[in-house]
């Protein structure tokens, strides 16, 4: 009995779907209606605010209006499953992938994407950085057996478009719009080092390095995989980088 | 099942000294950084429990600094005491791992449910006060104290409707829930008005019928008004300062049952922090008149 009715409230919160609930609510008709109303605008309004806070470039590129109708698309095909709702809404982007009425703006989904992989480098665990000497103390002769263990706010974007430049002159601190040629790829990554998270666009070389490394390949197999996307990738000094940025917490052979 | 002890602070040196009968306020996201660096003038705070679920990062970070200057209470509104088909286990124990980790001082939940066949829905659906609801309830607020070791609070609904199923009102079925699970009740005074205006009940008679010694806190919001009059509905949205009728409510609450920790909460439209302080400012002088007459009464 209670699970019907609560099943039947769920359909009145997500989709006023008021029919099946009626019958157990007191009140005349039209202010039953009413009533169960309210439920639906606190849930969906909620949510589309949720939405709106984890994706202000999103927003910001169609504005508030369409944003919503995208929201409320979006909220009817993926409810929340979990009552966490910071980690609610990780499936924009590829919702928007398949948005027809967002197809306009092909960069979109890779956007929101972007804009996802910020929000889950924010709240992923703590971590220590791979303290340097630790590889320096690995012989030349093992040095390209080793494997990275990465960090758990690293999270690898790419997109046929340029995204990372989309998304730096559409924070609110950004006073000058550079042209933007939509032609260019870019790939990249997000990560968090004490408490702040950042973004960088990488060289293809070093995006195919860095998505080997994520896949446990050893330092070797990860630089030949570099090389072949990018005969200019410079192993030293992004080694050096990624080191300084607190890539990897610790190796293995 | 028999409830888990009761926490008693006299016993137990981990446990931080009891919130005072003094008014605090809901931690939000704008202020958290006044808090952190302890510069908030404010006795004690309360978070939203599922805010503080990731295992890291820099919301927690900060939170563990607000828990060095201020108690923090832990109000959850994702458990979903009422869901029929019990509790998600994980839910649990994460929020038995946000309690190991600041010992707050007061832990509750909401009478209502929010989680249907895997899916959340983002509100606090109210229940229908039968039989099997109070069954379903007893368990899930049983288990949830012996996953925490301590008791939780359980908090009123506000609510724009009524079930035709209800054999129980609100206050009995409140009252049959402390009796069987040792629960503590949150009285949130802005809710009992809500839910008064919208579905025709006596406020002042709801109060009479709350078990008094159970409340160990109270809530205070603002709400709008909905509607006119066949039409009128108040909506609970703690997006506003504390509306008259509920102050007065609130003032017929503290002396009924004496001071007890109250909370203002604001949720939406959040103001600046000293306009959020000062509705805790009017909430403590209505709590100081009434020490100063009854003498001061420790909650814990």
């Amino acid at each position: 009995m209670l699970h019907e009715l609560q099943r039947n409230f769920a359909s009145v919160a997500l989709k006023n779907v008021t029919a099946p609930l009626l019958p157990h609510i007191e009140g005349p008709a039209g202010s039953k209606e009413r009533r169960l109303g309210v439920y639906h605008a606190n849930t969906i309004n909620s949510l589309i605010d949720v939405l709106s806070d984890a994706y202000p470039v999103t927003q910001r590129i169609v504005g508030k209006r369409f944003f919503s109708t995208l929201a409320k698309s979006f909220i009817e095909t993926a409810p929340p499953r979990q009552p966490t709702l910071f980690r609610y809404g990780s499936s924009l982007g590829d919702f928007l992938g398949d948005f027809a009425p967002a197809q306009d703006v092909p960069y979109l989904a890779d956007i929101a994407r972007l804009e996802w992989a910020r929000i889950a480098a924010y709240f992923a665990e703590d971590y220590e950085p791979l303290n340097p000497q630790k590889l320096s103390a690995i012989g030349p002769e093992k040095i390209g057996d080793v494997c990275f263990k990465i960090a758990p706010s690293l999270h690898l974007v790419e997109s046929p478009y340029p995204i990372f430049q989309v998304w730096a002159v559409n924070q609110p601190s950004c006073n000058t719009v550079p042209a933007i040629d939509f032609t260019n790829a870019e790939q990249g990554f997000v990560s968090r080092q004490a408490n702040e998270v950042f973004q960088h666009a990488v060289t293809p070389g070093t995006f195919h390095w860095l998505r080997a490394l994520s896949d446990g390949s050893t330092l070797g197999a990860a630089t030949n995989d570099a090389m072949r996307h990018d005969q200019s990738f410079d192993l030293q000094n992004t080694l050096r980088q990624h080191l300084a940025d607190g890539t990897f917490t610790t190796i293995y052979i | 099942m028999p409830p888990p002890s009761p926490q008693d602070p006299s016993t137990s040196s981990t446990r931080p000294s009891p919130i005072p009968a003094a008014a605090g306020v809901g931690l939000r996201h704008p202020h958290i950084a006044a808090f952190a660096d302890g510069v908030a003038e404010a006795t004690w705070v309360e978070i939203h429990s599922e805010n503080f679920f990731a295992p890291g990062g820099p919301r927690m970070a900060q939170l563990d600094r607000v828990r060095k200057n201020y108690p923090i209470s832990c109000h959850g509104v994702g458990l979903s005491l009422g869901t029929a088909e019990g509790l998600d286990q994980d839910h649990l124990r994460t929020l038995c791992r946000l309690v190991d980790r600041i010992d707050p001082i007061l832990v509750s939940e909401h009478l209502s449910f929010s989680v249907v066949d895997n899916i959340y829905v983002n509100d606090l659906l109210p229940l229908p006060y039968t039989e099997e609801a109070l069954e379903v309830v007893t368990r899930n607020i049983d288990q949830t104290q012996e996953a925490l070791g301590r008791q939780i609070l359980l908090e009123n609904p506000s609510s724009y409707l009524t079930f035709t199923d209800s054999t129980f009102t609100e206050c009995a079925f409140l009252s049959a829930l402390v009796e069987r699970t040792g629960c503590g009740l949150l009285l949130d005074v802005n809710n009992i008005y809500v839910s008064a205006q919208n579905n025709g009940i006596d406020a002042v008679a709801y109060l009479d019928g709350i078990p008094g010694n159970a409340v160990q806190e109270i809530h205070l919001a603002g709400h709008t008004v909905n509607g006119a009059d066949d039409d009128r509905l108040l909506i609970d949205t703690h997006g506003d300062v504390i509306a008259d009728p509920v102050w007065t409510l609130y003032e017929k609450t503290l002396n009924k049952i004496g001071p007890r920790p109250t909370l203002i909460e604001w949720d939406t439209n959040i103001p600046e922090l000293n306009k959020l302080l000062a509705e805790a400012g009017k909430a403590q002088s209505r709590l100081d008149a009434i020490s100063d007459n009854k003498g001061s009464i420790r909650v814990a």
